[in-house]
């Protein structure tokens, strides 16, 4: 009985401890922003110039900025150092950069840096500051 | 052991499946297959003044075998007649576009049913080697569709004839558009959206065009 009742508390403590480092690896900014990208934390989003809700599987970043190249004529830029921080000439407009102000701004309203309007397929997401903070310093680092 | 052994212990592990998964869903992730390849185009669209907008006259769409989600075999002409068909391009495996015009159905199919407005929905796939009757019903089941909304994909052979009469293929990061086609009741194409369009706005194009064959004398 004695056996028993110590596996029951070695499993118990064995699932707290897991789930308490799994939560406690969400909170780290650069894991949290990682996770966000990838779609295993939700995020809110909706189809641009609608109320269409998006599931995180249809909204999350890595669908679009990490997809493979294949025939289409336009490719998704890829969220990393090199396409938000370095100064790029973006759909027409002057040589911007993202910052995180920026690229909140963009991820919410979709507008670029340069005030000029995301294409529509780019979800609008309603996004926290703590979370989108975490996504701007996992996709400027890359 | 002891219990704050076990708690350690377990941290450990956590941490490790946590990093695991992590790593699984990138290797996932990043093993999609390939995007399919459209046939070259074999007779250009005809020309018009916009990329959206009423089609005048009406367009004959050809005679397409598809192969519906159930399996059956059907042709275009015959999953058209007599009804209202909102036609959308996609393939399963897109992970660009379609999630999100699959979204758009499934809040079209809600407003459809507010407004009282009589349409089906027409998932057509671009993808004639992938995409298998079982994967379109899986596609479908994964935006919960209801009666009414269908998946198929043309034949080999029907696919470049189809997409050229659509004007369908991609401008932008997706090898098909991501545009709504409003079939009309005669199986003849009647208007063309642009990409991504609201629901509120299919209803209101499915009524319109209802109210304005009601209208029409003879």
């Amino acid at each position: 009985m004695r056996l028993r009742r110590r596996g029951v508390a070695l499993v118990a403590a064995l699932a707290i401890g897991a789930a308490g480092a799994a939560s406690g690896a969400a909170c780290v900014p650069s894991v949290r922003g990682y996770a966000l990208y990838h779609g295993y934390l939700q995020l809110q989003a909706s189809v641009a110039a609608t109320e269409v809700p998006l599931p995180t599987s249809a909204s999350r970043c890595v669908n679009c900025h990490d997809a493979q190249p294949s025939g289409a004529p336009r490719r998704v830029v890829p969220l990393d150092r090199t396409s938000l921080v370095q100064p790029v000439a973006r759909r027409g407009g002057p040589p911007s950069t993202y910052d995180a102000a920026s690229f909140c701004a963009a991820a919410r309203e979709g507008l670029d840096p340069s005030f000029v309007i995301l294409d529509r397929t780019m979800p609008r997401f309603a996004i926290s500051d703590d979370d989108c903070r975490a996504l701007w310093r996992y996709v400027s680092a890359r | 052991m002891s219990v704050r052994r076990a708690a350690i212990a377990g941290a450990l592990v956590g941490c490790g499946l946590a990093a695991a998964g992590l790593g699984a869903g990138f290797l996932l992730s990043a093993g999609r297959a390939a995007p399919p390849t459209l046939p070259p185009v074999a007779a250009p669209p005809p020309e018009s003044h916009l990329p959206f907008g009423p089609i005048r006259p009406p367009r004959a769409l050809p005679s397409v075998v598809l192969r519906v989600d159930d399996g059956a075999a059907t042709t275009l002409a015959a999953l058209t007649q007599g009804r209202y068909t909102l036609a959308q391009l996609m393939f399963t495996g897109c992970s660009v576009t379609c999630p999100i015009q699959g979204a758009i159905f499934k809040a079209t199919q809600a407003e459809l049913t507010a407004e009282g407005a009589e349409a089906q929905l027409l998932s057509i796939s671009v993808d004639v080697v992938g995409d298998a009757p079982d994967a379109l019903a899986r596609w479908l089941r994964g935006f919960e569709a209801r009666t009414g909304w269908r998946a198929a994909v043309p034949s080999p052979e029907g696919l470049g004839p189809l997409i050229d009469a659509l004007n369908g293929r991609g401008s932008g990061p997706d090898v098909h558009d991501a545009r709504v086609y409003l079939i009309a009741p005669s199986g003849k194409l009647i208007f063309v959206t642009e990409d991504m369009p609201s629901p509120r706005y299919l209803a209101k194009l499915v009524r319109d065009a209802a109210a304005f064959e009601a209208r029409r004398p003879g």
